[in-house]
């Protein structure tokens, strides 16, 4: 038995066996990665290059002799050109007028991204330049106006943008039909608390259809919050715009309020909102739908989950998972009433 | 470099649908319905569901050896002809326990292993703690006489201390003095072992990665151990270390007591045995650090960050103060 398997790698096997099997996901080799970055744009070399996060994408930490960058990979199939171009434009725009967030670095033909071939398709690759500074922390008065400031400026300033490539708006559809519609296998041995998620996400989609004609809509971050601040002595600086796209403002505020919730300070959000205000308006509408946007926001983080599932492994969407979320959508609902 | 040679990658995700086609076309069990990644982690774990029932297909990492991969699958048959409930290994037409697969980062071996009955045992009533006691016991006890023609690497003072110590050091390249701690205290762990084994310790296959994580608790409250691939011969007062670590985080000595007691009924522990678990749990904690160290490639350097390191050094010098 021991020779069957101490031969297989050494030619033992059939041909067929040896046969490359399809792959969901690989992890790019970081000193190959390297390789390419310095001969495709113009830093270093010599560069290093160190995987920092396998995620929605990969984010490796390129280092020159005097200077940290940011390279993501993006997986297969989960953006397209169109999507990473309208990504990387605003960034530049946002960037030219005085915003404070991590910009992409064009390669030496110009483009912002390169194309590479993985085992399991086109994975396209940018460099940014390195948001320096410590993570925000919500525990400073200071930091969490500031952060607000950035959020209402990233939303002024992007009034005026306008991009040729493809996002898809993040309306009901994209926010609660998709995620909802992902999750249902994996509620498959819950019946009855999928009738509880269908019933949830029909409310949320109500509300949200009585208060849109109301809200500011127009370019988001769509993960303001979520770990994408570091802040330094001249403020805080905005990455990752990976999940950006048009939506509702309120949308982008709903972090926040996450935020101060669980950590049960009310005024983190109070800050962050006067911060906002003092940069840009907001009206009572869209403060107050930012309340509405927690559960949607969740539901959303929760569908993407279950899309990349294949890629990550179920775990993530384990019982234990499901019950936490179920806990907080029913915790939301007693508190702001089940309209 | 264009878009027409593909870029190295180091790791890859097999697809749960050419898996199964490789499963049902290498196995006699019977018509295979679903097969869906469950978890990546030092290996890819997936959940076969098969008309007759779920199956767990395990694909290992390309460093892992058929040799090493054969100690565990032996051992596995071994412990379940014994009659220790255990995960075991089906055999693929040809009885060969493990099959080689072509990977881009190149041979890996998938093997295709029984469902351990049930869902994670929690460590939170006495009742399972003293089971998971009679489990670590009945390991030992069975694999007393275990030989396979395959071998593996000791689970030495080499893989517990030094190893990982050169392992995590990069890292703490702008922390020199908690490097000196750090290095320091692994001697000081070292010589702490030594007095041990000079004194006699239990010597012979340990799990390796003994805790209610690679444990189920089936309906009739039966224990389930799996995932052996961390297995190995050592010291068995490693696989209790391993244990007393999920026993100080829950903080419940009575769950401790009650997983010796499950212990001693089935085989005895010598006082050098029982007195050198808390060096093992602190060799346990090492040796995981190590491993995140050594996986950064595949797993993200974000972790290996100074919360993790401040929160380690924390226990090493607290478990210094308790037992030095």
């Amino acid at each position: 038995m021991n020779d069957d398997i101490g031969n297989a790698a050494s030619g033992g096997a059939t041909r067929g066996t040896l046969r490359q099997l399809p792959v969901t996901y690989s992890i790019l080799d970081a000193q190959a990665l390297a390789a390419f970055v310095e001969k495709a744009y113009a830093i270093g070399p010599p560069l290093s290059c160190e995987l920092l996060l396998p995620s929605m994408n990969d984010t490796y930490l390129v280092t020159s002799a005097d200077r940290r960058y940011v390279l993501r990979v993006y997986r297969a199939s989960w953006r397209s050109a169109g999507e990473i171009a309208y990504e990387l434009d605003l960034l530049t725009y946002l960037a030219a007028r005085s915003v404070r967030v991590s910009v992409p670095i064009p390669a030496l033909d110009g483009r912002q991204f390169q194309s590479l071939l993985a085992p399991e398709g086109t994975r396209h690759i940018a460099l940014f330049t390195h948001a320096e500074g410590q993570p925000l922390s919500w525990d400073n008065a200071d930091d969490c106006r500031q952060a607000g400031q950035l959020l209402a400026a990233i939303h002024a300033v992007s009034d005026d943008f306008v991009n040729l490539g493809t996002r898809a708006a993040l309306g009901g559809g994209q926010l609660v039909d998709r995620p909802a519609a992902a999750l249902e296998p994996f509620f498959a041995h819950r019946m009855q608390d999928w009738a509880y998620v269908t019933a949830f996400s029909a409310k949320l989609r109500d509300r949200l259809a009585e208060l849109a004609p109301e809200l500011n809509w127009g370019v988001c971050h769509g993960d303001f919050g979520g770990g994408n601040l570091t802040v330094d002595d001249t403020g805080p600086m905005a990455f990752d715009f990976d999940l950006c796209g048009p939506s509702w403002r309120a949308f982008d505020l709903a972090p926040i309020q996450m935020i101060a919730v669980s950590k049960k300070n009310p005024a983190i959000w109070d800050a962050f909102v006067r911060g906002y205000q003092e940069r840009r308006p907001l009206a009572p509408a869209d403060l107050t739908a930012a309340t509405l946007f927690c559960p949607v926001h969740r539901l959303w983080r929760l569908g993407m989950q279950a899309e990349h599932a294949q890629e990550w492994g179920v775990v993530r969407l384990s019982d234990s998972v499901l019950d936490r979320e179920l806990k907080a959508f029913r915790a939301w609902e007693a508190e702001n009433g089940a309209r | 470099m264009g878009l027409a040679d593909p870029i190295p990658v180091i790791r890859s995700i097999v697809s749960p649908d050419a898996l199964l086609d490789r499963v049902v076309q290498s196995y006699a069990i019977a018509p295979a319905v679903d097969c869906r990644l469950l978890k990546r982690g030092l290996n890819d774990t997936y959940l076969l569901t098969t008309q007759s029932g779920p199956y767990v297909v395990r694909v290992y990492r390309a460093w892992r050896s058929g040799e090493e991969i054969q100690y565990e699958l032996d051992l596995l048959r071994h412990l379940s002809c014994r009659g220790v409930a255990v995960s075991v290994p089906i055999a693929a037409h040809g009885d060969r326990l493990a099959l080689p697969i072509t990977a881009p980062e190149g041979i890996r071996y998938l093997a295709l292993f029984t469902y351990a009955d049930g869902s994670r045992a929690s460590w939170t009533d006495s009742e399972n703690a003293y089971r998971m006691g009679s489990a670590a016991a009945a390991i030992h006890a069975a694999s007393d006489d275990f030989t396979s023609t395959s071998s593996r690497t000791p689970l030495d003072l080499g893989y517990l201390i030094d190893a990982p110590l050169a392992a995590i050091r990069p890292f703490f390249a702008n922390r020199p003095a908690d490097w000196a701690y750090l290095e320091q205290f692994g001697g000081r762990l070292k010589n702490l072992a030594m007095r041990f084994v000079a004194e006699g310790l239990d010597w012979g296959v340990c799990h390796g990665d003994f805790g209610p994580k690679n444990i189920h608790r089936g309906s009739d409250g039966r224990l389930t151990t799996f995932d052996f691939d961390l297995c190995g011969p050592g010291w068995r007062a490693f696989d209790l270390g391993l244990m007393q670590w999920v026993a100080k985080d829950h903080k419940d000595e009575a769950l401790w007591e009650a997983f010796l007691t499950g212990y001693a009924e089935i085989r005895p522990l010598s006082a050098a045995d029982f007195a050198s678990v808390p060096v093992f749990h602190a060799a346990a904690h090492l040796s995981s650090l190590g491993l995140f160290a050594e996986n950064i490639g595949d797993w993200g350097a974000a972790d290996m960050n100074d919360w993790l390191f401040d929160r380690e050094l924390e226990f090493f010098r607290a478990w210094e103060a308790e037992h030095a």
